[in-house]
């Protein structure tokens, strides 16, 4: 009966949370094949790449898998864990480049462009990435949670735990520090 | 274009310079929707099946009745209820635990009191000494007024009424009974060693 309920997505987060509380595993699956493309997605924005996505992205949802009984249902059940997948995304990327900044094996968005076009675009998405990752917290935790990871501002109030105008503050603020870093990439 | 595609008006300027990096953000966002991976909701089941289901918090069970709608008004009265013997619980402890350790250090303050009857029968002892020194101190009642008087008075303070005054000074603080009172009152190692004594 309930097991049917979160297939078709009539049970709110709440109950969701129970279920996998309760052991019911089939519960977890319903919330990974309900937000894993945007979590994947947020991942491959803030690390470039499709297997350090992938590799981030599952960790993060054994991370949520196994705290979720931390949950305090503050915000949506898909803020609480793109919060949890920027973090792990960022932190690998700050462990990718103590080791060795690579550059991306292809540029993401333009597949089969002409080498230069390509070669350019590549480095207008490399330039974007660093900037995000170069901000200060919590600004770069605003706009990656905005921009990579698709959520609204009230949903970022909600799953930081933010007042939404302090919220408001941080992006903009975020996207002003961006400017100087972005500024010649967007001029060019 | 992302599921929600950005409106200068949710940082409440009116943009300006920042639609250049907006714009710019969105680009990005839109280039990188690629493919998802397949397989990855399989993979992560995979890894989830050899986790131990996992428990909920502490803050988040105190938490849920208050965030919950409906549903979560028992759990409400339950977390009230919990809150109140946890925190009559604390206070209990806190004050057996400064009982024990009255009786472990500082037996001073309660033991004093009790003591100071048991004490008070040093006149009991003065007696005992006024024997011995009544009869020989008999004859030099002049000498009690002396400076001697305080600590020997107390021999002839028995014999002579009108000084019995200074044998119940004696009594109430004066000094012989004093030292012992004094350490039971304030100093911790005379009351300490009555205490072990007894």
């Amino acid at each position: 009966m309930a097991q049917l309920a979160w297939h078709d997505g009539a049970v709110d987060d709440h109950g969701l949370v129970a279920a996998v509380l309760a052991g019911e595993r089939d519960a977890f699956r319903s919330l990974v094949e309900r937000e894993q493309g945007a979590v994947y997605r947020a991942c491959l924005r803030i690390l470039g790449r499709p297997h350090d996505a992938e590799d981030v992205a599952q960790e993060s949802f054994m991370m949520a898998y196994r705290s979720i009984g931390s949950y305090r249902g503050e915000g949506s059940l898909g803020g609480w864990l793109m919060r949890i997948a920027t973090r792990q995304a960022f932190r690998r990327l700050g462990q990718r480049r103590d080791a060795a900044e690579l550059p991306p094996e292809l540029p993401i968005g333009a597949p089969g462009a002409d080498p230069l076009a390509a070669m350019l675009a590549g480095e207008r998405e490399r330039a974007v990435r660093l900037a995000v990752a170069a901000l200060g917290e919590p600004y770069r935790e605003v706009v990656a949670l905005r921009f990579f990871g698709e959520l609204s501002l009230d949903e970022i109030a909600a799953a930081t735990g933010r007042p939404l105008n302090t919220v408001k503050t941080h992006l903009r603020r975020g996207l002003e520090r961006l400017r100087p870093l972005l500024g010649s990439e967007v001029a060019a | 274009m992302t599921r929600r595609p950005f409106d200068p008006r949710e940082t409440g300027s009116a943009g300006g310079d920042l639609d250049q990096i907006t714009d710019e953000l969105e680009r990005y966002a839109h280039l990188t929707e690629g493919e998802m991976p397949h397989g990855l909701a399989d993979r992560v089941m995979a890894r989830v099946a050899e986790e131990p289901t996992p428990r909920r918090g502490l803050l988040a069970w105190l938490l849920a009745p208050f965030v919950a709608g409906p549903g979560g008004a028992a759990q409400l009265v339950l977390v009230a209820g919990t809150m109140a013997l946890a925190v009559l619980a604390v206070v209990l402890a806190g004050q057996l635990g400064e009982l024990f350790d009255n009786r472990q250090t500082g037996t001073s303050p309660s033991p004093t009191v009790l003591e100071s009857p048991s004490l008070s029968p040093t006149p009991s002892l003065s007696p005992s000494l006024t024997p011995s020194p009544s009869p020989s101190l008999a004859p030099t009642p002049s000498p009690s007024p002396s400076s001697v008087a305080p600590v020997v008075t107390p021999g002839p303070s028995d014999d002579d009424e009108p000084e019995t005054p200074e044998p119940t000074d004696d009594d109430d603080g004066g000094d012989e009974t004093p030292e012992p009172s004094d350490d039971d009152n304030s100093g911790p190692g005379g009351g300490g060693g009555d205490d072990d004594s007894d």
